[in-house]
């Protein structure tokens, strides 16, 4: 301040009295101020000229002004320059409005006729340094404001009364008001408060007033002048007409201000992250909903493999409690073997989950049969923190398939001891009409022949019946084992159609064999593939009309040796195409009685299927049929299948019968 | 249907036992093998196969297998257990078309074996196999 005092100075007087200005005039070139210039002004418009013009060091200033009266004067000056220091001369009449001017921020009045260059030189002096102090602390105090409006987190400022007197920018921007909404209101009334709103008397008189925990952490700071920490309350506010829930966090402590109580309060909004803690937390219920209430039991073992939590059907499973189950060494839960199966999956090492049958132990020591899936348990860093084991009861489905087994296994034994008991009278039956027949036992007429032909054509055709359900049953069962020999496809092919020779002509079709030469062996079960062969080729007889033609090729293609069996027959609709393999379907053709069992494409299918291979059919109405048949070279029985030699006569008799439908 | 054995051409002296426990089936296969000139012999179960083979000492036994008081499977042990009769040839005759259960009697040294029900050229030529030089057409 000093410096600035010591320079030279520029005064401006506002004084309507002309003596009384230079009187003053007088005693400032008196007195011990350096003084560069000093103008005078004898009106407020006046002095507002020279103020727009020039720069002063200090200004003095008559209240009573011919345009302007007491404090008014102030104003209009202070409004033109709020930085110039001013020091009002007051007659002993206006001393009360010069007082009252010192109040709004006059650094300083003189009295008109007790003043001296020394009262003067002082009053300067002072008035210049005031004005810098008041500078200064206001820019602290805006400091102070700016730091207040836009600090990060709401601050409130609330009086003795809970009125809001002051918000900061983040306050508002929570409630999206404008200040002038929020000051000057009780709390709940300046947020918005739905209840304070209803209630139609403002915050503090709505029933939920006094459990609102905001409008009692305010009491405490106001009333008890305690601080109080972080109290959360949930408030409906009313924002732009809607509705909308609110968190707000607050802390607050009492502080005087101006001499007055208030209370500061910092306003976190935490709906954000309230609504995530209620999310996680429905989210955490409902898995625990899931958890507590699951019908299978799951459990919870740390890194010391000691079990740390599960449900409640684990304990009933177990039959144990919490006590039996608290740390608790799953191993303990399984019989020895089955632990070290478990152990086997190595699942921490591994990591995803796993699946295994096994045993487990009840309280009372009895075992029972579960399935265990085990997946592990990481922290969020990806360590291994223990894992989960779902445990699910078993035993009833286990005793089910025991069950289905042993009802497979009876109707299995079943249609094998029917079909073999219907073999034994089949052959007395045969035989003696064979002797008949062959005129061992007499001479025979052409009637007697006829007749015996057909009972002789339909025991044979019994016989191939019953061949074929017992195939069907045991391929069915997977009991059928292959012979896989290195065969030549070429030998089969032949054989089997030399066996439909008899039965193609005498239904006049055209029987031809077209195979590629230097065929690779492939390993099959020729008997087998010889039933597959004689099927198809009297399959495609049957259905060809006279003087149409069925034909066989055989090729090697990439792995395979392809078979098939063309025909120029009636054909077969995409309808029934897709059940031609189906076993009992038979396709049942106008005026053509059904002769078979529907098993026969089945059975070749299964049989072609044992070996690795597949099975095609191409079908055109009116144009024909083919069924092409891939065979590995390499046949790769189905593990477990079991084999049979084909019954010697379904190949020596196929011929004589009606061959059986798709 | 082949012809070779509707006529009474065939003369042979070979002794054939049939064992059945089948009337029917005896009937029948002991007409044909007569009629082909084969000496046969029946029994109705095992024991009495065992019994007539030790007395009669056949050329060749029909064996079914599946037959009261004792089957043929125990039949077939004893038999092959027996030195004095363990070199007469076995055809397996059953209606048993199981592969397990005829590889169980070949365990036991079967020359060969036919289901039920048969052809009897088939059955036959599988006879005629097992008697060698004894058979001649």
């Amino acid at each position: 301040m000093e410096t600035e005092v010591a320079q030279k100075l520029k005064i401006l007087i506002v004084e309507d009295d002309i003596i009384d200005r230079k009187l003053l005039e007088r005693l400032l070139s008196q007195s011990a101020l350096s003084i560069s210039d000093i103008k005078s002004a004898d009106c407020l418009k006046a002095a507002l000229e020279l103020l727009d013009k020039n720069r002063f060091d200090v200004v003095f200033l008559d209240l009573g002004l011919p345009d302007s009266q007491g404090t008014d004067s102030f104003i209009a000056i202070y409004g033109k320059a709020p930085d110039l220091p001013i020091i009002v001369l007051s007659g002993l009449d206006n001393r009360e409005v010069a007082v009252k001017a010192v109040k709004m921020g006059v650094q300083d009045y003189l009295v008109k006729g007790h003043i001296d260059s020394n009262t003067l030189t002082r009053s300067v002096e002072y008035a210049i340094e005031r004005k810098g102090i008041s500078k200064i602390l206001d820019e602290k105090q805006k400091n102070i404001e700016a730091v207040f409006d836009a600090a990060p987190i709401g601050m409130m400022l609330i009086d003795e009364h809970a009125i809001v007197k002051r918000v900061n920018n983040t306050t508002r921007q929570l409630l999206n008001k404008d200040y002038p909404q929020i000051i000057n209101q009780q709390f709940g009334d300046a947020f918005g408060c739905v209840n304070a709103i209803n209630s139609g008397k403002g915050c503090g008189n709505s029933p939920a007033c006094n459990v609102c925990p905001l409008r009692k952490a305010i009491s405490t700071v106001l009333e008890l002048q305690q601080p109080v920490h972080e109290v959360e309350g949930q408030l409906t506010l009313k924002i732009d007409d809607k509705e909308v829930v609110r968190w707000l966090l607050v802390s607050g402590v009492p502080a005087t201000i101006d001499g007055h109580l208030h209370a500061v309060f910092a306003v976190n909004d935490t709906t954000k992250s309230k609504l995530a803690e209620r999310e996680r937390q429905l989210a955490e219920d409902k898995y625990r909903t899931i958890f507590e209430n699951s019908a299978v039991s799951i459990t919870l073992v740390d890194e010391q493999e000691r079990l740390v939590s599960w449900n409640k059907f684990t304990e009933n499973l177990l039959g144990m409690d919490k006590e039996d189950l608290y740390l608790k060494p799953v191993k303990l839960l399984y019989p020895e073997g089955q632990w070290q199966k478990i152990r086997g999956l190595n699942i921490r090492q591994n990591g995803a989950q796993r699946h295994i049958e096994s045993e487990i132990i009840k309280k009372d020591g009895s075992l029972i049969s579960v399935d265990v899936s085990l997946s592990v348990l990481k922290n969020p860093e990806g360590k291994v923190i223990g894992s989960i084991g779902v445990v699910a009861d078993i035993t009833e489905r286990k005793r089910a398939e025991k069950e289905l087994r042993e009802t497979m296994e009876a109707k299995s034994q079943f249609i094998s001891t029917v079909s073999h008991e219907l073999r034994t009278p089949l052959a007395s039956m045969k035989e003696a009409i064979s002797i008949v027949l062959d005129g061992i036992a007499g001479k025979i007429n052409k009637d007697q022949k006829r007749f015996l032909d057909i009972a002789q054509r339909n025991i044979i055709r019994l016989a191939r019946l019953i061949n074929e359900v017992l195939d069907f049953q045991k391929l069915s069962a997977n009991k059928m084992k292959l012979d896989l020999q290195p065969n030549d496809i070429t030998e089969t092919v032949k054989e089997a159609c030399h066996t439909m020779t008899l039965f193609a002509e005498k239904k006049k079709v055209k029987l031809s064999i077209k195979l590629d030469d230097d065929l690779p062996k492939a390993r099959f079960d020729n008997d087998a593939i010889m039933q597959v062969m004689t099927n198809l080729l009297s399959n495609s007889i049957k259905f060809t009309p006279e003087n149409g033609a069925v034909s066989v090729s055989a090729q090697h293609k990439a792995e395979d040796l392809v078979i098939r069996v063309s025909d120029t027959g009636m054909g077969v609709s995409k309808e029934f195409l897709a059940k031609i393999f189906d076993p009992f379907y038979q396709i049942h053709q106008p005026g053509q009685e059904s002769k078979g069992t529907g098993l026969g494409l089945s059975i070749v299918n299964k049989i072609v299927m044992a070996h690795g291979g597949r099975i095609e059919v191409e079908s055109e109405v009116g144009q024909g049929t083919t069924f092409s048949v891939f065979l590995p070279l390499d046949g790769r029985p189905k593990p477990e299948v079991l084999s049979e030699k084909t019954d010697e006569l379904l190949e020596n008799t196929i011929v004589d019968s009606q061959a059986h439908t798709a | 249907m082949l012809n070779l054995f509707k006529s009474k051409k065939k003369t042979s002296h070979a002794k054939v036992l049939v064992v059945d426990d089948e009337a029917d089936i005896i009937s029948t296969v002991q007409y044909r093998l007569e009629f082909c000139e084969f000496d046969v012999i029946t029994a109705v179960n095992g024991k009495d196969g065992l019994e007539k083979a030790a007395g009669e000492r056949p050329d060749l036994i029909l064996l079914d297998i599946n037959m009261p008081i004792m089957n043929g499977y125990e039949m077939l042990e004893r038999l092959k257990n027996n030195p004095e009769l363990k070199s007469i040839p076995v055809i397996v005759v059953t209606a048993f078309s199981d592969a397990r259960d005829i590889t169980k009697a070949a365990e036991f040294g079967i020359f060969d074996y036919v289901t039920k029900p048969f052809d009897f050229p088939k059955l036959m030529e599988k006879i005629s196999n097992a008697l060698g030089n004894k058979f001649q057409q």
